[in-house]
């Protein structure tokens, strides 16, 4: 650690009550469902009931005659568009097809693929309407599971899609979007000489973000084209940018005010609702709202990708991993696109490994297209990774941590990108760990005690902050950044920080797109590390003109003059606070006092997690049981703890939802069984103990305050460390997840 | 467009007389499945009948020795009748285990059991306990036992026209115990993967007199299997006899794979479950004695 | 002239590319554009889907000057959640 370790911070480290707090608590806040505009209809969606349909033809005019209902749109009303590809912040996307899974076209390619749209004066007349549509469907062989859809006779989604990444380019489309290769040395001479192999398939079902706000937008768009979108989502200028591509109108035509967010968690990172919304309002002229149900968000939304994953991993007498052989396949969903590069590079991140060979499948499927989720790709490769270093420390006789520690990856080592690791703590939280009374505390009979480590990139990208001084000195920041872990509050400490203020004078907002220069969605773990940077930027232009301002009115140079305790000093004069400068701002020729900044960092610092699991697994119904959970993790510099903690926490409780019963479930006819909380099973409270929480600071240099990333990172190990603890508790290695209780039966039945 | 009326008479016959006049009407108790149904697109009544506003078929009464639950009693209600909470405790339970706190607050045992889901949790805890419930309709009043009403996944055995008025469990025996247990992936708010509900009495003797065992989830409707009862008469509830009813119990299952689990493993908890809902009958019923 | 290093994933979008080769360019902007001259498109594609890095540095600045023996690995971007 660098002498940032213990800093002589006022307001940074500590953990007020986030600004947004009261709203929440007292149902104030207006998330996207609640917002209403004036002379508002509403609008209901048509979707597929046939997992792989040919669309023949739409007759929407009895629904269109139906009193009440003002606007009906199918794929028909959308531009035609060119297969471009475009910017979409960090991550890069697919416009057509994105606006292809707005609304289906030709074809209907899962269940619950929107075709129609209608709004109406009331949500029961749209509802009414949609059965009203008659839709001609040519019903079409459906294809859900991934080897399935790999399989030479599979019905095929896309005739326009050609393997890439082939040896040699395909002659005929298939299922399959790209094969990925990252490799290095010699793996099969290297696993022959290994000492101690784990191999074997893992697999893992498509899971849901399950936020708990559906998608939902209102779109008024007037005569001249002019249009205004309510929404909540990851990122308003997001959902601008992709409105304004897919229905070909100028971006400025377009303002995106955000709503509350109430859970994104990746999914909300692109659009479902709002150029059908704008369509809608298009052709009537008045304000529409488009709001899913939680059955559409299930079969229409989301989720992250399945997984099979084969691999071979060997380690030498001592534990030194001396290869890796991964192959992988992610279930992209209608559309390619399941971050198998991402997936590729976290696999084996966390160690070095001289010789590997890792090959990634993105694979579509008749599946609502795959979407952002928390660190997406890493999850279920890593919980493969992690489950055989678990079976190599105990071939070796090894302790787990220990293995880990002997290859874990340091400072300047090569990266899975080519470029060297940056300033990765896994050995500072793999120590942790290993010291924390969790790891040495005896197991009850049944127990068993499972760890594993995660890693993720994180991300930095374009942001943008103005942060200006009211006429009594007190601060509004402003940003483009949607709030989904507590950033506001991070933004006026990292604000209230450099102006020397106490937290309370701060006050920070998140604008639109018309109000704030471009910012990326909030994504990546990004927002705190990057838009951060802007409002320190700012802050600290506010700064450098309260001095020349202090300067002038002393009539001293500007170098003369410090800030420190949110007021100009000088030697020889009395401290001229903010409060006394902002109100002589009008009297003097600089004016209003005010700074906006803009930055587009690069230099962020991945994110690394240990996470230590014990479970107990009921000797008779086979039921596991969370007993103890403890997360060690990076975190740079915790600005608001209470908040890291919390996306900690967050990150691991969604892990073992993952782990343990969630998961999408088909019927033969290709539709999904279980949408919705009821039968789609995420953990509830009193499923989970206490997650304790074990902060690492290593600062990033990079960053004023030394910020990582931290919202990503904590979904990566739990996978694997709920999988190690419960294997080692039922004396089976559990290799598919979920391990819900059915499963671990079957398993330790197996074994006999 | 259409839309469906809604309904509050204040006496049974004035509610007899709406579902006469409405064919399509659907009774309304606490709506915890009904409202679901209707808003996801699986029911579309005519009108609702709603029953919580007829005298006397809200709350518990005595009825003789036994007691008399009207089809309208919220789950968490029982929990304030100790004398029922004391005499069937299985029942209490297993009508306190449906959904949340909020849904038991609204659901009732009446609607659980005309809701006829496989995977009731009430009603395997009812059928054991030998409940019974009176149906009012047309043709007057009549009494049917609990395990002769579901007909299968959504059907009961009620005829257009008639409702339950309330549930009838009988006094507790002498030596009589009770219990239900559910196997669900989570630790709340899930439907039973299966479900067992054991009454049983025991002699001075301590030996077994009457044993009736009923399992959830693991047919198209929740079964009453008399050889897993009879696996215990004349026995101290011992091991072997355990082992004889666990397996008679699991003999019974014709459960499917479905989205919450697979029949193996269903077909496996019954056993698990009859057995341990077994042993915590007996306790009750060592207490009773 | 600059050390152009092509990662697995750009090589999976220009099948015909070479994993390295040397590229005369002051910096990335010049570099893109000589890329593009030499496989069709990927001018387009490296604006919207590639990261840089030189000499092992993230390069979020294309006007980076590159020197004689500077090496520029090209990558694509990685989605956040």
């Amino acid at each position: 650690m660098n002498d940032m370790s213990a800093p002589p911070y006022k307001v940074v480290g500590t953990r007020p009550v986030r600004p947004d707090g009261v709203d929440k608590v007292t149902g104030k806040a207006v998330f996207g469902p609640d917002f209403a505009a004036s002379g508002m209809l509403h609008g209901a969606v048509l979707r597929s009931p046939h997992p792989h349909a040919r669309i023949r033809a739409i007759d929407t005019s009895k629904a269109a005659a139906l009193p009440g209902v003002r606007a009906v749109v199918t794929g028909a009303d959308f531009p035609t568009l060119e297969s471009l590809t475009m910017a979409l912040g960090e991550s890069s996307g697919d416009v057509l097809d994105i606006a292809r899974n707005c609304m289906a076209l030709d074809k209907a390619l899962y269940e619950g693929h929107a075709v129609a749209a209608v709004a109406a004066t009331s949500t029961l007349i749209a509802r009414e309407a949609l059965q009203l549509i008659a839709v001609d469907y040519e019903v079409l062989p459906h294809v859900i599971g991934i080897e399935e859809a790999m399989a030479a006779d599979a019905p095929v989604l896309h005739d326009t899609l050609f393997t890439k990444g082939l040896d040699a380019t395909p002659d005929k489309p298939s299922n399959v979007a790209t094969r990925f290769v990252m490799a290095n040395g010699d793996v099969e001479s290297a696993l022959a000489g290994a000492a101690a192999v784990a191999s074997g398939r893992f697999t893992t079902a498509p899971v849901h973000q399950g936020y708990i706000e559906p998608h939902a937008c209102v779109a008024s768009v007037n005569a001249d084209g002019q249009t205004q979108i309510w929404a909540s989502s990851q990122g308003a200028f997001m959902i601008r940018s992709l409105t304004a591509t897919i229905l070909g109108m100028p971006i400025s035509d377009i303002r995106v005010t955000p709503l509350e967010i109430g859970g994104g968690f990746g999914g909300k990172t692109t659009v479902y609702l709002e150029p059908v919304a704008v369509l809608l309002s298009r052709k009537c002229g008045l304000p529409v709202r488009l709001v899913m149900t939680r059955d559409e968000v299930f079969r229409a939304s989301g989720p992250a990708p399945g997984s099979v994953v084969d691999l071979r991993i060997g380690a030498d007498k001592d534990g030194k991993l001396v290869a890796a052989d991964i192959e992988f396949r992610n279930s992209a969903g209608a559309f390619p696109g399941s971050s198998v590069h991402a997936t590729a590079m976290c696999s084996l991140a966390c160690y070095r490994i001289a010789n590997f060979r890792v090959t990634g499948w993105d694979v579509v499927s008749n599946m609502p297209s795959s979407a952002a989720y928390r660190a997406p790709g890493a999850p279920p490769v890593v919980f493969a990774v992690e489950s055989a270093l678990d079976e190599i420390a105990m071939q070796l006789g090894l302790d787990p941590i220990d293995l880990r520690l002997r290859n874990a990856v340091r400072p300047g080592d090569p990266g899975p990108m080519g470029m060297p690791h940056g300033p990765v703590a896994l050995v500072e939280c793999l120590e942790a760990a290993k010291a924390h009374p969790h790891w040495t505390a005896p197991l009850a009979p049944r127990h068993g005690r499972g760890v594993a480590a995660g890693f993720w990139p994180n991300y930095g990208g374009q942001s943008t902050a103005t942060v200006s001084v009211a006429e009594d000195g007190t601060i509004t920041v402003v940003t483009g950044s949607p709030d989904i872990g507590g950033s506001r509050a991070s933004m006026a400490m990292m604000a209230a920080e450099v102006l020397g203020l106490p937290y309370e004078a701060v006050r920070c907002i998140v604008a639109d797109t018309a109000s704030i220069g471009f910012s990326m969605v909030t994504g990546g773990s990004r927002t705190t590390f990057a838009t951060g940077k802007a409002v320190v930027e700012a802050s600290e232009a506010v700064v450098a003109t309260l001095r020349a301002r202090a300067a002038a009115i002393w009539g001293i140079e500007d170098d003369a003059v410090t800030w420190q305790g949110g007021a100009a000093q000088a030697a020889g004069q009395e401290p001229l606070t903010i409060k006394a400068i902002a109100a002589k701002a009008g009297q003097s020729a600089g004016g209003t006092i005010a700074a906006e900044a803009t930055v587009n960092p690069l230099d962020y610092a991945a994110g690394l997690a240990v996470h230590i699991c014990d479970t107990e697994v009921d000797p008779e119904t086979r039921q596991v049981r969370v007993a103890r959970y403890t997360a060690v993790q990076d975190v740079g510099r915790a600005i608001h703890p209470s908040y890291v903690e919390g996306q900690m926490q967050g990150g691991a409780v969604q892990g073992i939802g993952w782990a343990l019963n969630e998961g999408y479930v088909h019927d033969a006819g290709g539709r999904v069984a279980n949408a919705g909380f009821l039968d789609y099973r995420m953990p509830v409270a009193s499923d989970l103990p206490m997650i304790d929480t074990v902060m690492i600071e290593v600062p990033n240099p990079a960053h004023p305050f030394g910020v990582k990333g931290v919202g990503e990172a904590p979904i990566v190990p739990p996978l694997g460390a709920v999988a190690n603890a419960v294997s080692r508790a039922a004396g089976v290695r559990l290799r598919d997840l979920p391990m819900s209780p059915d499963r671990v039966h079957a398993a330790i039945a197996a074994k006999g | 467009m259409t839309t469906a009326t809604y309904h509050a008479p204040a006496s049974l016959s004035e509610a007899l007389g709406l579902l006469a006049a409405h064919p399509g009407a659907q009774v309304l108790a606490g709506g915890t499945d009904l409202i679901v149904q209707v808003r996801a697109g699986r029911a579309a009544p005519s009108a609702f009948i709603d029953i919580k506003t007829i005298a006397g078929l809200t709350g518990v009464r005595r009825s003789g020795e036994g007691f008399a639950i009207g089809a309208a009693t919220p789950c968490t209600a029982l929990l304030k009748d100790a004398a029922l909470c004391a005499a069937w405790p299985g029942v209490v339970e297993a009508a306190n285990l449906i959904g949340s706190v909020q849904v038991r607050n609204r659901a009732t045992m009446g609607g659980n059991l005309c809701n006829a889901s496989p995977a009731a949790d009430s009603v395997p805890a009812l059928i054991a306990a030998g409940a019974t419930c009176l149906i009012a309709g047309p043709q007057g009043e009549r009494e049917v036992a609990v395990t002769d009403l579901p007909q299968g996944p959504g059907r009961v055995a009620l005829q257009p026209g008639e409702l339950i008025v309330e549930l009838r469990l009988p006094a507790r025996p002498m030596g009589g115990g009770d219990a239900y247990l559910r196997g669900i992936p989570r630790s709340e708010m899930d439907i039973a993967v299966a479900g067992a509900g054991v009454a049983l009495v025991l002699g001075a003797d301590g030996l077994c007199t009457a044993a009736r065992v009923a399992l959830g989830a693991v047919a198209p409707t929740a079964l009453l299997v008399p050889e897993a009862g009879a696996a215990l008469v004349g026995t101290r509830i011992d091991d072997a006899a355990l082992t004889r009813m666990a397996a008679a119990a699991q003999a019974a299952c014709k459960p499917i794979d479905d989205k919450r689990g697979t029949a193996v493993y269903r077909i496996h908890m019954a056993g698990v479950l009859a057995r341990r809902a077994a042993l915590i009958a007996r306790d009750r019923a060592e207490n009773n004695a | 002239m600059a050390r152009v290093l092509l990662t697995p994933a750009v090589l999976a979008e220009f099948p015909g590319a070479a994993e390295t080769g040397a590229v005369e360019a002051v910096n990335l902007f010049q570099l893109v554009r000589e890329l593009d001259a030499r496989f069709p498109c990927m001018g387009p594609w490296c604006d919207a889907r590639a990261a840089f890095a030189v000499d092992g540095v993230s390069a979020p600045d294309w006007s980076q000057r590159l020197g004689p023996d500077s090496e520029v690995l090209i990558i694509t971007r990685i989605a956040g959640g």
